[in-house]
This record gives structure tokens, C-alpha cells and sequence, in this order.
């Protein structure tokens, strides 16, 4: 706050107008202090006993010291008392308040005003204003309000428990991984097609081999552990079909591979990035591109003799000897990677340096769920920590500079009496926000949110913990700046429910119950927003026949500006999206009928069409073709070993019905849908578009009639085909919930109309450019700028 | 008691609890080093400095708001500011006409009493608030200087505002 008024020129220019001041002592070059002449003026014109006998004087008093003469900086301590409406209003008055209201402490005023005086956080955007950072925060959390415009999906995914999945939000999609089948399956968010075929690890190594480690799922595929030392790799480029396996020619040697690793954020198709890391049970850490398979750079741990762990939150897991079994890996998908051993001990390894450094030690407990599923430690490689969790304490490492004193940074949640049984602390959830590693490139202290980042928990006793997470100031590279926790949450849902996961972004805080809800909550705040998830129906998901420990896992797209997730119970799934609007896969139906794609070899496509596309669908139909006769082959060992593995496994056995021709056509139909040739897409695995409500938008797109008319072509000669497929979908159908704001419930196949029209073109095009992830942000940082 | 000189030489004598609800002048006291010292105060006006001695008066016994320049790190959150948060007598004190509330915010900003100052904007913010465009140039005597085009653009500009 100011301590003294600076008197801009606008009130000096009073002391000209002022009848009772001689023009020579105004024009006397006045020091910035002595104001007596110009005071004493407005005194005489604005005091109450000079102005009541004289009303002409009056309302020329009234429009001498008006706001207009108030100095700016007074101006904004004003202003920063209103809220976003007052402001939008007071910046229509006049030039001179639209400049004032558009000050950016006004705005860090008003941001701290909303939310409740914090201004520790993480942004939503790459802005460096809080104007911008305000408004779309506001506009975001409305949008989580609104019941309008709303959609939740629920399906079921054919396999049993899901033991990892992604969620792939641009490509709208999940891709998932079951233990129990050794199988992944891509499956369409907005329609719940599934993809085809199931990745089944059996096809995709030789009969022998067996997957040893759980194989990591990010958006852009899948990576296979052996035990024979083999690395297998599915990439899904577009759409939910993989169509790039990769068995790599160099393999662990005399080792089963007991880790995979996939970058979650990085493409592929990125240069000499880290996409793919694999340990062995020797010891050996690889790193690989994920899709060509060329080994990057490798190394091995040390054994216990050479480096022993000594601590005393050592876990009892003592290895035999050399060995020590990589089981957990992460990296940055530069140039860091962070692995541990079964015994606990946590290394890190630079790419650049080729430095190995052991770093410390977790507890590993091999039985346990939640480290099954999530892993036995948490990096922030932005900040340069590590984060483990030991019973009520967060256990923190610096990840560089890690000498024996500087020792990790233990956090003790309950201080004093604790119950451990009560205050266990369940997973990590880290805000993967896409701008939080922004803030360290400038000034930290202006920037909105200060390089804050969440971090939430929760404990046994179902509190729900969310933390502030500051990066290291630049200046102060040794002092570890502190986890400082925001707020607790009891557990939001009735006393029966448990709090079974959360997920965080820079906007808002996800809780799942074992009731199988979500309830939204604000991020910085931690108030409630709303229930975000619908009632599963029974048929997805039937509580009285799932196991002791469901597997629920909730997740939030990283992009906090977008208001959806996804809830998975073993294998239900539920996407829940509060007006989002601009996902690549979600169509516009309203006066569409139902249309089938099928196999349309020569029709043109209505999308972009050159060569490499022709080539490129022809690539896919030799892919799809191996694909079928693989399945065939299985399928008819497995018949002939046994029909009542079969039954086991329905979501497989509508293969037997169809002719191998059908299953070309079938196989060809989704490769075609892969590619993105067209707009319009198949639907024979059952795909099904909502309606929306309030879809004003009609069919006078090019692209999307195109498709329609093309989809009529296709319809005739491949009706049959799609019949059978209809059939023995059947049973799946039923399985898919669609509920709408307004109108919910179920609907029904036979009705829904199906097209993939300009969202789908859309996506593809985005595809078509190889637009990922990193160029969708690159892309959002232009556009801020504009 | 401390001696507070207005501009036009009138003289207020204010005991020092109530003077030092100022920080100017209590700075300036403790430099002069004299508490009987005659403080002249050149900006301020006797019937102005009349009204914050009043509030001064009123809020002598007040504990100390906790000052923002104790502040040293941005961790802790503000104070939640809230502009109803104003208590009945100054609600009254604060019943002025705009230009006399301008007088008082200009002059508690220069001597420096924070919750004054803070007071007379929350009075303004709550004067602001809820009005259309028109409303406030009409209360705060402004002429409107955007042509009609500006004014949409900003309207087009500020759709974030509107409620869904």
C-alpha cells in the first residue's frame, strides 16, 4: 500500500481552473509536496458548510473531485475490493477505468477475493496474467458447476479387473490393461467402442512366453515385459485399434524383464526422447524407443554388497545375492530415470552425466495393491523430488545433489498420538497440470500461482490431504522448500462409503468413494462442487459380485480447463464431462440416421487423401489381416483344446461366428476407421453417438454430409456383415449407459444414429499432422499469446 | 496529546492513542522526539481531518490489523477481504457524499491509517458493485469517452463475464 498520493498532472490542472488561485502561482513550478493552494481549493469547494449556501458551488464541487482525480494507485485498491461482474461493468465506464480495471494486481486482488485469500496454486493456464488465469479458472469452475450440458457414459470393458489404465482425453479414449487376462484393450470414450483386437500378450510373443511385471499403458500404447528377456510394444497411433506391434530385436539377455516403463507425456514419435524403459531381474535397466526398438543408452545397478541400503526403513525384502530385480521405473522422458530394486533402493540415473547415484530407500511391499497399481513412489521431476509414502509420513529425496547428510525430507502428517492402521497413507496423486513447469523460466513471485503444485492423498481414516507442492526458488538452490499442507477434506460421502482414490489438476480435487462416486471439489479451496459421476447400472457394475479389493482408480485430464475424468471400478468404466465441447470424437448427431460404414475399399475418401494415406490404409489392411489370421489361429486352438474355455471368455467368441471373410471385412472396417480416411466411421463394434441437447450447430458441414453420403454407399453391400456383428455384439450393447443432462438413461442401439462427422474430422486431422500432445499445448500457447 | 495543524491553520489537539492510529504521525512524532510538538499537516483540511480524527477516536482501542508489511513471504493467505465486512458506526461515519469520502480515502492514505483507508475503498467498492456502466458514470460524475465500437469490442472481450 502506497504511503503517500502521488498527485498525478489531472489535479494540478485543477489549481488552473480554480477561480480562486491566481494563474502566475500555478504556473510557479510547484514542488511534488507543496499542494497547500490546491488543497485549500477542493477544501472550499467539497466542505459541507461552504457548499450548502451555495448549490451552483455544489455540483461544481461534485464534478471537480470526482473518481476521475482520484490517483490510479487508489483507483486499484478500490477496484481490487470488487468481484469479476462489478469489474466487467466498471471497465465499460470509461478509458481511464477500463485501463485501471485491467491492472494486474486488480486482478490478483480479485483472484485472492474469490478464492478465499489463497494465491499459492496451479495454474490452469500458460498466462503469465492473473486476469487471464482468473477468468479462466472462473469459467472453468462454472463449467463444472453447470448441470447442463453434461454427459456420463458408462460401459464395461471385456476383460476382467483393469490393473493399469490411460486416458488418452485428446483421442478421447482409454487404453487398459488386465493381469488376470494378460490382455489390453483400447476402448472409445465417447461412444464406448472397443477397439479391435484385444491385446492379447499371448499373440504377441511366442506361446512360451509369459509376461513377468505388469506392462505400463499410457494414451500412446502399451509396453510387454517376458520372461524370456523380450520387450514387446503396441503403439495406438489413432483411433482405439493398435496397429504397431514391435517385438525389438535386442532383448534382456539371460533375464526376465521384471519392469516396464512408457512416457506418459511424450510422443513416441519424438527424437530422442525417452518413450520406453525396461528392467530386468538382473538388475539391467534399458531404455528403448518405443517404436523402433534402438537401444538408447543402458545400465546396471549395483549389487547389495557394492551399495547396501542403510537404513532402518528397510523392508525385509532381502535380495539373494546379485540379484536385484528392477521393480519400479520412472523418468522424465529426457533425460532422468528413477528406478528401484525389490529391496527398496531407489537410484537415479542422467542420461547426460551417465551418473548412477543411489538415492535412498522405500518400503516395497510386493502384496500390496495399491503399489501394484500405482507404484512405490511418486517423482516431480519438474521440481526435482522424489515423494514416497511410509505408513503417515510423505517421504521426500532430492533428486540431484543427494549427498549422505542432506537426508530426505520426511513430512509427518499427524504429528503426536497417530494410529497407524487410522493415517496409512494411500497413493500420490501429483497435478500433472500441463504449465506447471513453466514458472521456473521467470520470475517465480509474479507469475500467478507462484510454481505452486497440488499433491493429494488420503489416509485410512478417509480424510482426503491435499498439499502445496512449491518449487525451489532459483535463487535458494539448497533450502528444500517445504511441503505445505492446504486443507483436509472428511470424507465427503455418507459413513458407509469410503474414500477410495483421488486425482488432482490445477483445478479441481477428485474423490472416489467405494460407492463408486466422484465428487468434485475446488482444488485450491477444497470446497465442494459437485457429484460428478451418474449411478452405475447394475449390469456394469453389480457390487455384490466384485471381489474383496475392487480396484478403483479416478482420473482427471491433466488440461484442468476441460471438466472431465474418468472413474474405473475393475472393469466398469464411467467418463463423466461437464461441457466439454471440444474433443476430437464426440459427434454431432441430431438429424443423422444410423449408418453403416463397411468395406469400401475404392470409395474416395472425404478427408485429406494423398499417397501416403492410400499407402498408409494399405499398410493397415496388411496389419488388420495378420491380425485375423493370428486370431484364427488362437481361436481354433483354443476351440479345439477346449469349447468351455469359450464360455470363459465371450467377448472373444463372436470371432467363431464369422466367416474369415467377415473378419477380414470387419478387421479392414476398423483400419480403415484408424487411418481417419473418412469422416464417417464404422460402427460394428457397437458404437453409438448421444444426443445432446442443446446442439444448435446443423449438418451444413461439407465434410460430415460427404460422410453421410459415403456411409449410404457402404450400407448396401456390406449390410450382412454388420448384422452379424450387431448380433453378436448384442449382449455388450446392452451394457453401455448413456445419461445426458435432462434426459437420462439408456438408448438404445437400433435408434442411435452414427456418425463420426466434424468432431471425428477433426481428430484426424490433429492425427494427420502428428499434432500431439506437446504441439496441442505449443498450439494453446500461441493462441494465449494472440 | 499531540497538536495536529490543518492547512488552513486550524488546530487540533488529539491524544496519542488516537494520533497514532496514524503512522505518518507517529513516525513523525518519534523523529521529532518532542510528543507536545505541533505536527503540521499541509494536505489535510481542518473539516477532513475533523472526520478521521472522529474515526481515530472511535478506533483507538483496536487491536493492530495484522500489517501487511509483516508479511515477508506470500505463503500465508490474506486475510479474506470481504467489503461487507463493516461494522455498524462506520457504516454511519462512512454515510458522505462521494467527494467527501474521496477527501478522507486520499488523506488516510497519506497519513497512513490503513483500516481507513481500506474502509473508504470498501465504501467505493460497495458503491461500484451491482451497477450497470450507466449507473456508475451517472454516481462517480463520468463522461463516457469510448465510441460505441470500443465499447462492444470490450463487451466481446468480456463474455467471460456473463453467466452461463
Amino acid at each position: 500500500m502506497p504511503s503517500s498520493v502521488s498527485i498525478p498532472s489531472s489535479q494540478i490542472q485543477i489549481t488552473h481552473i480554480s477561480p480562486q488561485k491566481s494563474t502566475s502561482e500555478s504556473d510557479l513550478p510547484l514542488p511534488p509536496f507543496s499542494q497547500n493552494g490546491f488543497l485549500q481549493d477542493t477544501h472550499q469547494l467539497t466542505s459541507p458548510e461552504l457548499s450548502e449556501d451555495n448549490s451552483d458551488l455544489d455540483q461544481n464541487s461534485d464534478s471537480k473531485l470526482n473518481s476521475v482525480h482520484l490517483p490510479s494507485e487508489i483507483m486499484v485498491n478500490i477496484f481490487s475490493w470488487l468481484d469479476l461482474r462489478s469489474l466487467d461493468a466498471a471497465g465499460l465506464v470509461c478509458k481511464r477505468w477500463y485501463r485501471i480495471t485491467s491492472d494486474e494486481s486488480v486482478w490478483r486482488a480479485a483472484f485472492k477475493n474469490t478464492f478465499e485469500g489463497h494465491e499459492n496454486f496451479s495454474r490452469i493456464t500458460s498466462s503469465v496474467s492473473w486476469k487471464t488465469e482468473f477468468i479462466e479458472r472462473t469459467s472453468a469452475l462454472k463449467r463444472w458447476k453447470k448441470a447442463s450440458g453434461s454427459r456420463n457414459i458408462s460401459f464395461k470393458v471385456p476383460l476382467q479387473d483393469l490393473t493399469r489404465i490411460a486416458v488418452d482425453f485428446i483421442g478421447m479414449r482409454i487404453i487398459s490393461f488386465s493381469l488376470m487376462n494378460e490382455r489390453g484393450v483400447a476402448v472409445d470414450l465417447s461412444n464406448a467402442r472397443v477397439g479391435f483386437p484385444y491385446i492379447r500378450t499371448s499373440r504377441l510373443g511366442n506361446d512360451n512366453e509369459d509376461i513377468s511385471g505388469i506392462p505400463d499403458v499410457s494414451k500412446f500404447g502399451m509396453v510387454f515385459p517376458f520372461t524370456n528377456g523380450r520387450v514387446t510394444t503396441v503403439a495406438f497411433s489413432r483411433g482405439v485399434s493398435g496397429r504397431e506391434f514391435k517385438r525389438f530385436p535386442v532383448t534382456h539377455e539371460m533375464a526376465a524383464v521384471t519392469s516396464a516403463w512408457t512416457s506418459k507425456t511424450i510422443s513416441p514419435k519424438t527424437p530422442n526422447a525417452i518413450t520406453c524403459v525396461t528392467g530386468d531381474s538382473r538388475g539391467s535397466v534399458k531404455a528403448w524407443n518405443f517404436l523402433t526398438g534402438e537401444e538408447l543408452f543402458k545400465f546396471t545397478l549395483p549389487s547389495w554388497e557394492e551399495e547396501p541400503a542403510q537404513t532402518s526403513r528397510n523392508t525385509g525384502y532381502m535380495p539373494f545375492g546379485d540379484l536385484t530385480p528392477v521393480v519400479h521405473i520412472d523418468s522424465d522422458s529426457e533425460k532422468s530415470i528413477v528406478v528401484c530394486d525389490n529391496g527398496g533402493r531407489i537410484f537415479h540415473y542422467r542420461r547426460d552425466t551417465k551418473d548412477l547415484t543411489f538415492i535412498g530407500t522405500t518400503p516395497i511391499n510386493m502384496e500390496s495393491e495399491m503399489h501394484l497399481r500405482n507404484g512405490y513412489f511418486t517423482v516431480d521431476f519438474t521440481a526435482g523430488y522424489i515423494l514416497s509414502h511410509e505408513n503417515d509420513h510423505i517421504v521426500r529425496y532430492r533428486l540431484e545433489k543427494q549427498t549422505a547428510s542432506s537426508e530426505a525430507n520426511v513430512v509427518k502428517l499427524v504429528t503426536g498420538n497417530i494410529t497407524l492402521d487410522k493415517h496409512m497413507l494411500g497413493p500420490f496423486n501429483l497435478d500433472e497440470s500441463l504449465y506447471t513447469g513453466i514458472a521456473t523460466s521467470t520470475t517465480p513471485k509474479l507469475l500467478p500461482g507462484h510454481g505452486s503444485r497440488f499433491l493429494a492423498s488420503f489416509t485410512a481414516d478417509n480424510q482426503v490431504h491435499v498439499w502445496d507442492m512449491r518449487q525451489p526458488a532459483k535463487s535458494s538452490n539448497d533450502s528444500i522448500p517445504e511441503i505445505r499442507p492446504l486443507y483436509s477434506i472428511e470424507n465427503p460421502f455418507s459413513k458407509q462409503a469410503e474414500v477410495t482414490g483421488v486425482a488432482i489438476n490445477s483445478l479441481v480435487l477428485a474423490i472416489c468413494s467405494s460407492s463408486a462416486n466422484v465428487m468434485i471439489h475446488n482444488a485450491l479451496t477444497g470446497k465442494r462442487i459437485r457429484l460428478a459421476t451418474s449411478r452405475f447400472p447394475k449390469k456394469i457394475l453389480d457390487f455384490s459380485s466384485m471381489g474383496d479389493s475392487p480396484a478403483y482408480q479416478v482420473v482427471l485430464d491433466p488440461d484442468a480447463t476441460k471438466c472431465h475424468g474418468v472413474l474405473a471400478i475393475n472393469n466398469a468404466v464411467q467418463y463423466f464431462s461437464y461441457g466439454v465441447t471440444t474433443t476430437g470424437q464426440m459427434t454431432k448427431s441430431k438429424g443423422v440416421k444410423k449408418r453403416m460404414a463397411g468395406h469400401r475399399t475404392g470409395a474416395a475418401p472425404a478427408g485429406p487423401r494423398n499417397e501416403d494415406l492410400l499407402k498408409d490404409m494399405e499398410d493397415e489392411y496388411q496389419i488388420a489381416k495378420e491380425i485375423v489370421k493370428r486370431q484364427q489361429n488362437e481361436e481354433r486352438r483354443r476351440n479345439s483344446a477346449s469349447r468351455a474355455s469359450r464360455d470363459s471368455n465371450p467377448e472373444t467368441a463372436f470371432l467363431d461366428e464369422m466367416t474369415e471373410e467377415e473378419q477380414l471385412k470387419y478387421a479392414l472396417m476398423i483400419s480403415q476407421d484408424a487411418t481417419g480416411s473418412s469422416s464417417s466411421t464404422p460402427s460394428g463394434s457397437g458404437c453409438a453417438i448421444i444426443d445432446e441437447e442443446e446442439e444448435e450447430e446443423e449438418e451444413d458441414d461439407d465434410d460430415l454430409k460427404a460422410a453421410i453420403e459415403l456411409s449410404l454407399k457402404g450400407v448396401e453391400n456390406t449390410d450382412n456383415s454388420v448384422e452379424s456383428h450387431d448380433k453378436d455384439y448384442d449382449d455388450y450393447d446392452e451394457d453401455i449407459y448413456y445419461k445426458e443432462s435432462g434426459s437420462s438413461g439408456r438408448q438404445s442401439f437400433s435408434e442411435s444414429s452414427l456418425t463420426n462427422g466434424d468432431g471425428g474430422f477433426f481428430h484426424d486431422t490433429i492425427e494427420e499432422e502428428d499434432i500431439d500432445e506437446d504441439l496441442a499445448l505449443a498450439l494453446r500457447l500461441s493462441l494465449m499469446e494472440q | 496529546m499531540v497538536t495536529l495543524v490543518s492547512n488552513d491553520n486550524k488546530k487540533f489537539e488529539v491524544p496519542k492513542d488516537v494520533a497514532y492510529k496514524s503512522v505518518l504521525i507517529k513516525n513523525m512524532v518519534e523523529d521529532i522526539g518532542d510528543e507536545n510538538a505541533e505536527i503540521p499537516l499541509p494536505r489535510a483540511q481542518a473539516s477532513v481531518l475533523e472526520k478521521v480524527i472522529d474515526y481515530c477516536t472511535y478506533h483507538k482501542d483496536d487491536p493492530p490489523l495484522p500489517a501487511p508489511v509483516q508479511k515477508t513471504q506470500d505463503d500465508q493467505p490474506d486475510r479474506i477481504r470481504r467489503t461487507t465486512d463493516i461494522i455498524e458506526w462506520d457504516y454511519n461515519f462512512m454515510n458522505l457524499e462521494n467527494p467527501v469520502i474521496f477527501e478522507i480515502m486520499l488523506l488516510a492514505n497519506y497519513l497512513d491509517i490503513v483500516p481507513l483507508f481500506e474502509l473508504t475503498c470498501k465504501t467505493v467498492a460497495n458503491k461500484i458493485k451491482g451497477k450497470s456502466p450507466e449507473q456508475l458514470r451517472e454516481i462517480f460524475g463520468i463522461e463516457n469517452d469510448f465510441t460505441p465500437e470500443q465499447l462492444d469490442e470490450i463487451r466481446r472481450e468480456n463474455e467471460w463475464a456473463e453467466d452461463p
